[in-house]
């Protein structure tokens, strides 16, 4: 069984407490906490997608501070040697074809050890409200749906070069990504 | 060297949620809540509707881990944290997750949540003496379809330092990364 890292990128971590340790996320720290993970057996990192804090002014301002997970595995991409690195977007908040080549891209910076994680995003409305992305309440409904298109589109990317995709959300015409990943 | 396949990792434990994960995805992330018995439980469901899509999804897992010198100072700890909830935080969390209402959605996973649960967001936690870190991570560790557990700390720096000296090397079922350069 392999281990990984729940990166706290966000303030403190994922315990919600006056008396856990108190701390918001810098570089820095999550540099030293991965490359102590490589000296000490781990194998993957994964850097969540917080767009909005959690505190709702409250004594630990929960999740208030948080680094962006895409930028953060393309730094730790420099600052590993072997860790599988897994970064989040939003799918509400970014384009898929922005999320392709970010990807892409950390994967050219890590020599092959990123992986992608899609958070179609619900559970906090107010996150996307403020973004003025939030679709409304409705998109619960067919979130997974409209996960499945950027997906596609993620592939044709990645996998082709090339995307002409026609769906219910997403439609585009001669939408193009180089260079191709080897299959 | 050219670009290689990049996997596809979600979150989401619906039905609908599974439903894509098994067309799009390479991973499905989760949080381990209830007990090993559940997760295997859960895994077993997961790996029929893998089965009928004919396809190779493994599960990561996430779970806490309190360690301490013995299992009393470590629960102790772990009580501590449970005991002096930040309620603002978790009553937005759970008025934020209320409005989620699609069928099997967050609503669903909150109710009958209590505020030890909302403190660890709904993860299980292991608390204990490295040993005991060690022995518990080895149950953990025999749930077939997951791939790995990913962990998370009070004090990460310290704790996964202490996991790499005094816990790891304690396991059965521990795999170190096989993706070495």
């Amino acid at each position: 069984m392999e281990f990984g890292i729940f990166m706290p990128s966000a303030r403190n971590g994922f315990i919600i407490s006056e008396t856990a340790p108190q701390y918001s996320p810098s570089y820095p720290l999550m540099r030293d906490i991965a490359q102590a993970g490589e000296e000490s057996g781990f194998s993957f990192a994964l850097a969540l997608s917080c767009l909005r804090g959690l505190g709702d002014g409250g004594p630990t301002g929960f999740w208030d501070d948080a680094l962006e997970a895409m930028t953060e595995m393309a730094a730790l991409s420099r600052d590993t040697k072997f860790m599988k690195l897994i970064g989040s977007v939003n799918i509400l908040a970014i384009h898929p074809a922005i999320a392709a080549r970010m990807a892409m891209t950390i994967d050219s910076a890590s020599e092959g050890r990123f992986i992608q994680n899609i958070v179609p995003g619900g559970w906090h409305p107010k996150e996307l409200e403020a973004l003025n992305t939030w679709p409304g309440y409705d998109y619960n409904r067919y979130r997974w749906e409209y996960a499945g298109e950027y997906c596609q589109v993620l592939r044709e990317l990645w996998e082709t070069g090339v995307s002409n995709f026609k769906g219910k959300h997403f439609q585009f015409d001669d939408l193009r990504m180089g260079p191709v990943a080897a299959s | 060297m050219p670009p290689r396949k990049i996997e596809i990792v979600c979150a989401g434990t619906s039905n609908k949620a599974i439903e894509f994960t098994t067309r799009y995805a390479d991973y499905q992330f989760r949080l381990a809540f209830g007990g090993p018995e559940a997760l295997a439980e859960t895994m077993k469901k997961y790996h029929e509707q893998i089965e009928q899509a004919g396809r190779s999804i493994k599960a990561y897992a996430a779970l806490g881990v309190v360690l301490a010198d013995t299992d009393e100072q470590a629960q102790a700890r772990l009580r501590d944290f449970e005991q002096h909830p930040d309620m603002s935080a978790i009553n937005y969390m759970i008025a934020q997750a209320s409005t989620d209402t699609g069928d099997q959605g967050t609503s669903h996973n909150i109710v009958n949540v209590e505020t030890g649960d909302m403190v660890r967001m709904s993860t299980d936690f292991i608390a204990g003496s490295p040993e005991t870190v060690a022995r518990e991570l080895d149950k953990w560790a025999e749930i077939e379809g997951v791939e790995g557990y990913m962990l998370i700390f009070p004090d990460y720096v310290e704790d996964i330092k202490r996991m790499g000296k005094e816990v790891f090397p304690r396991m059965k079922n521990f795999t170190p990364p096989t993706n070495r350069a």
